[in-house]
């Protein structure tokens, strides 16, 4: 998932950069509003984090115009002053959540998660396919109670294309969603991890989770019982 | 006002000195009109002998000499056919605009250096022969007479509007006086507060400057008490936060224990602050309606806690109101609505009804219902909110202080129907002066 960081407190954007690498997203981050304003318009991310108080744009004007532009990613706004009138202005200008500073790290990746989750249609952190299971809180994923050693990358291929069962996703929107915007677009990686996948997941080949349609991208095929 | 006043009657005092010259001049047109006719009925055709009146004109002005009322007759070609014994050794004015026959002309000329005024009549005069010849007949007039009369009336004029002026500033300073005293009283009060040596303005306005004042007083003791708060809130911050910095001072700290601290530093800090901005409860009388806020509040909710799929119902008129500052009701609303919202099941419910002591506003929800010690530490006033910790109450904390302030009875129960339920009573609205 590739995630676009708006933080003007350059140690603070270091340390959530690094924090949301660590959990496998692809970060993307500025420090003022008018690039905030850019790169979104700019780029498919799956969520932005967005400070309030930012130069030249501020946070909340930054998410309007978003808003206004069409621009549908869910948006967790990062807030020093968490009184009602702020949260309540915030949500207003189009934010999905927020979170007051000083916060817990793990309080941020969570709530990043369920709005991504969400965004994507499910409720819940746990996703069934049938016999495959993935849970979006803990990164993980199990077929029929197996555990699957995944990669970073792996894990969130297969949970990217999870989250839009049945829909084709080309290779280069697949790119886009995996890898910040310094990712060298012309590699093959992403053929390799598809073919690991499958390997992973359905060393048999009965499942057939992933099919791939030519010249057009890949589809998952499992759909979603429920829990 | 006052410079207004002499420059209206100044205004005034011409425009009736043009009416009263028009009127005299006016007047003076028909006397030399009356003076012509009774000319055109003495004069008569004398054969070789001319024009005569004989004894016929009866105006003995004309026959007085240089009286200051002068005729003469004149033939077509401007020859002079006859003239008033007045006018002897007067020139009379031989060249003049001969109008069309049966038309009149009134005007001024000069006569021997004087003013005169002018009465001008072309007439047909038929002789023995039965020949029509024009004649101009012409009644000259000293202007002077009507000159002495309106200076006259100019001096009667001027000592009569003079005295209007005179007694108008007069009323009008008397009038302004009395009229802006209380605001010269108040500008005195205002003083007195700019050099401390009063605390507020004092109550004995006219009723016309009360809001005024009483909007004043309001002001200045919400200001007086958000110093006091600012000044509080800081002495209590300090305080609170120096207990938390000394355990941290201590090296020997475990990483959970240091976070320990940094949490309740962090609740420290957010509680004393939503403490200070809270407006202390003194509105200038503005009301902030109940159900947009309330809209805007349930959006915001339904947003945080998206995944729950939560149902909140808002029960109220459009007309609902309290007068209460907007920053402070959405402090006090949103911490019970998100607490109801986290205790809830599936439903939130929001009513208000109005009552003798004020309007009653109904937060309740399906969950758990609360237990009767519960109830009890949530009545309890003496709890200090910086006690609290995070995610415990603090946003209760918050309640309880502005509901304080504010004089809003908060009531906690349970609900009929299974659930917990918090009342808010705001206080009735005092009657306006």
């Amino acid at each position: 998932m590739r995630v676009l960081i708006v933080e003007d407190e350059a140690l603070l954007q270091a340390q959530l950069a690094e924090h949301f690498s660590e959990a496998g997203f692809a970060c993307d981050r500025c420090g003022d509003g008018e690039e905030a304003l850019f790169l979104g318009r700019e780029y498919p991310y799956d969520l932005a984090v967005v400070d309030i108080g930012l130069p030249k744009i501020d946070g909340v004007s930054v998410i309007s115009r978003w808003r206004k532009d069409n621009i549908k990613f869910p948006v967790l706004i990062l807030t020093a002053r968490d009184s009602w009138q702020d949260k309540v202005k915030g949500l207003e200008s189009g934010a999905d959540d927020y979170v007051a500073k000083p916060f817990q790290i793990e309080e941020v990746l969570a709530r990043a998660n369920a709005l991504i989750r969400r965004s994507a249609g499910f409720a819940s952190p746990q996703l069934s396919f049938g016999a495959l299971c993935i849970d979006t809180a803990a990164k993980s994923a199990s077929v029929a109670g197996r555990s699957l050693e995944l990669t970073t990358f792996e894990y969130n291929a297969l949970e990217y294309l999870a989250m839009r069962n049945g829909q084709v996703v080309s290779k280069s929107e697949l790119t886009e969603h995996l890898y910040d915007q310094d990712f060298d677009r012309d590699s093959n990686v992403i053929e390799v991890f598809i073919a690991r996948l499958r390997k992973k997941i359905d060393p048999n080949g009965e499942l057939k989770p992933i099919s791939t349609l030519r010249g057009r991208g890949y589809r998952f095929e499992l759909g979603e019982t429920s829990n | 006002m006052i410079i207004a006043m002499p420059l209206l009657l100044g205004l005034t005092a011409v425009a009736i000195d043009k009416a009263y010259l028009s009127s005299l001049l006016k007047a003076e047109e028909n006397r030399l009109a009356a003076q012509f006719f009774s000319l055109l009925g003495a004069v008569e055709w004398g054969g070789n002998n001319g024009l005569n009146t004989e004894d016929r004109l009866k105006e003995p002005r004309f026959w007085q000499f240089r009286s200051g009322l002068y005729a003469d007759i004149r033939g077509s070609d401007g020859r002079q056919l006859w003239q008033s014994l007045s006018a002897e050794t007067l020139l009379l004015p031989e060249r003049f605009d001969a109008s069309d026959s049966g038309a009149e002309q009134f005007g001024e000329t000069q006569i021997d250096g004087q003013p005169h005024l002018f009465y001008r009549y072309r007439a047909l005069w038929e002789d023995d022969d039965g020949r029509d010849i024009p004649l101009t007949f012409s009644i000259y007039a000293e202007k002077r007479s009507l000159l002495n009369e309106r200076a006259q009336f100019r001096r009667q004029l001027a000592v009569w509007l003079g005295l209007v002026a005179l007694l108008s500033i007069l009323l009008v300073a008397i009038i302004q006086y009395w009229g802006l005293r209380p605001l010269r009283a108040l500008a005195r009060d205002l003083r007195l507060l700019e050099q401390g040596c009063s605390d507020r303005l004092s109550d004995d306005y006219p009723i016309e400057l009360q809001a005024l004042t009483g909007n004043l007083n309001l002001l200045i003791d919400k200001e007086r008490r958000q110093r006091e708060r600012y000044r509080n809130t800081l002495g209590d911050l300090a305080h609170s936060l120096k207990t938390p910095l000394a355990v941290l001072k201590n090296t020997h700290l475990s990483d959970s224990q240091r976070r320990e601290q940094i949490e309740r530093m962090d609740n420290i800090i957010s509680y004393q602050l939503r403490r200070a901005v809270n407006s202390g409860g003194h509105q200038l009388r503005r009301k902030t309606a109940l159900k947009p806020l309330l809209c805007s509040l349930k959006n915001t909710l339904l947003k945080v806690h998206q995944a729950r799929a939560i149902k909140i119902d808002i029960h109220i008129n459009d007309t609902d109101a309290v007068a209460l500052d907007e920053q402070d009701l959405l402090e006090l609303l949103g911490n019970l609505l998100d607490n109801a919202c986290k205790a809830c099941q599936r439903e939130v419910l929001i009513s208000a009804r109005n009552e003798s002591q004020g309007l009653l506003l109904s937060i309740e929800n399906d969950g758990r219902a609360l237990a009767a010690e519960e109830i009890e530490a949530l009545m309890d006033r003496g709890r200090r909110g910086d006690q609290y910790g995070q995610g415990q109450g603090l946003g209760l904390a918050i309640v309880r202080d502005i509901a304080d302030s504010c004089n809003i009875t908060l009531i906690f129960g349970r609900r009929q129907s299974g659930g917990s339920r918090v009342q808010l009573r705001f206080p009735a609205e005092k009657p306006r002066n």
